[in-house]
């Protein structure tokens, strides 16, 4: 029962270590990605929580001309697809 | 010495001039190149309606439709393989019903962006099976012999991000 339980624990503790070696890799791609904390908020609802702040190494940035500006343009790597576009005032 | 150019001349009989898509069934399936750390590392998979015509993507903000062209450019910061589908009218028009009415919520595991085009080909009577990977997708169209040509849509523009080792 013991050996039982050793071999369950190991395999949990392994479970977290995959997990966090993940989440770990994806946050330093996120933050190579060079965005600034207010441009992570991909759903421009004010806030930029932590699954935006991981989207983020998932996102992709392109300069676009929009209204005879010069905007940048965020896309997901997903579908190349847009996710929002920055324009200065 | 196979070239990939080659594979652009096999359904025209090798003679692009005289016989270039001589029905215009053709029905291109493009596998991006995937990127990034999260769903995006497993790549895409769209469809390109009578070649350089109409695209069906979906994802996860759902069935996005628009001109090839249009859908191509966006796409330029990676490659992208394009399996030509050798349909016939009413199985491409089958296709396109299907893919126009898709509702489905998206889901990374169960319903991704092969999902439809699966199903859509399974109302013509094509059985792909379950593939789970746009790339699995892909290769199973080959190992079908429903592949006519391949076209390479080589990127346009330089990448920018980090890949997951599983998505080099």
């Amino acid at each position: 029962m013991g050996k039982i339980i050793s071999i369950f624990g190991a395999v949990v503790i392994a479970i977290f270590i995959v997990v966090g070696l993940y989440l770990a890799f994806r946050s330093v791609a996120a933050l190579r990605q060079g965005y600034s904390w207010k441009e992570m908020d991909w759903n421009n609802d004010g806030a930029t929580s932590i699954s935006e702040f991981f989207a983020a190494s998932d996102i992709g940035v392109r300069s676009v001309i929009v209204n005879g500006k010069k905007c940048r343009q965020f896309y997901a790597y997903k579908d190349g697809l847009p996710v929002k576009t920055d324009c200065p005032l | 010495m196979w070239c990939r150019h080659q594979a652009l001349y096999l359904y025209s009989g090798a003679n692009p001039i005289s016989y270039a898509d001589p029905f215009g069934l053709l029905t291109g399936v493009t596998v991006w190149h995937p990127g990034g750390w999260g769903e995006s590392s497993f790549g895409h998979l769209s469809v390109d309606i009578d070649i350089n015509g109409t695209t069906y993507s979906f994802g996860p903000s759902g069935m996005t439709v628009m001109s090839t062209a249009a859908y191509n450019e966006l796409n330029g910061f990676r490659e992208g393989m394009e399996l030509q589908l050798n349909l016939t009218d009413s199985q491409e028009a089958a296709l396109q019903a299907y893919l126009s009415r898709y509702r489905v919520p998206y889901d990374p595991a169960y319903n991704n962006c092969a999902t439809p085009v699966q199903r859509g080909l399974a109302q013509s009577g094509i059985d792909t099976g379950h593939q789970m990977l746009p790339v699995s997708l892909g290769n199973q169209l080959i190992d079908m012999g429903l592949v006519k040509g391949v076209v390479d849509h080589p990127p346009t523009r330089s990448a920018t991000g980090s890949s997951a080792p599983w998505a080099r």
